[in-house]
């Protein structure tokens, strides 16, 4: 598994990370975050729950986040 | 079958929570109308992936649905061939996916092309895993 970036940032003069990089793709990352909030922000299950299932599913692939 | 709802297919069990299947069938739209990656492209490695999770895939002309199956992808195009070596790492080896092969992809399709079929492989490795998990029939 690579440590460097992979994909330089899109954004001039900032660090490629994951919201540089997917700024190449503004329409993709703009319908993601769109997904990603309403997941967060409403549903039945609480936000503890879910962060606690989202922290375990980044240990097992050895996700930093 | 689903364990959720009798015959349901993933799309009408995403139903069940209605605001998040607008914004997940926004996304997916927005990966399959993208102009940096060729609609063949998304549709041989969504195949592709499916057939990794064990179903037959689907999307694609069937002699192709064949060549997938073998997981030799010379019979395909170059750009399609990298798509497809990435395709191929993402359910079961993303860890092992090596830097020449991301640069492979970044050469057939550009940044913009390259970071949009990265998601959308995560997307379908995803998709493939909640038709599982849901036991939807689908795969």
């Amino acid at each position: 598994m690579s440590t460097n970036p992979r994909v330089p940032s899109a954004l001039a003069g900032e660090p490629a990370d994951f919201r540089t990089v997917m700024a190449h793709s503004p329409a993709v990352i703009g319908a993601f975050f769109e997904l990603y909030a309403e997941f967060w922000q409403r549903g039945i299950v609480a936000q503890e729950i879910k962060e606690m299932t989202r922290i375990r599913n980044a240990r097992i692939t050895d996700c930093g986040y | 079958m689903s364990w959720l709802k009798q015959n349901s297919r993933l799309e009408e069990l995403l139903a069940l929570q209605p605001e998040m299947a607008v914004r997940y069938q926004a996304f997916l739209r927005a990966l399959e109308t993208s102009d940096h990656v060729p609609s063949r492209v998304l549709a041989l490695c969504q195949a592709r992936i499916e057939q990794i999770h064990g179903g037959p895939g689907e999307g694609v002309p069937g002699e192709d649905l064949g060549y997938l199956a073998t997981g030799d992808f010379s019979h395909f195009a170059p750009d399609e061939q990298a798509a497809l070596d990435a395709a191929e790492r993402i359910p079961y080896q993303h860890h092992q996916l090596q830097d020449e092969e991301v640069e492979a992809v970044r050469l057939a399709f550009g940044d913009a092309g390259c970071v949009t079929l990265l998601t959308a492989l995560s997307i379908f490795d995803m998709q493939a895993r909640l038709k599982l998990t849901l036991a939807t029939g689908e795969i």
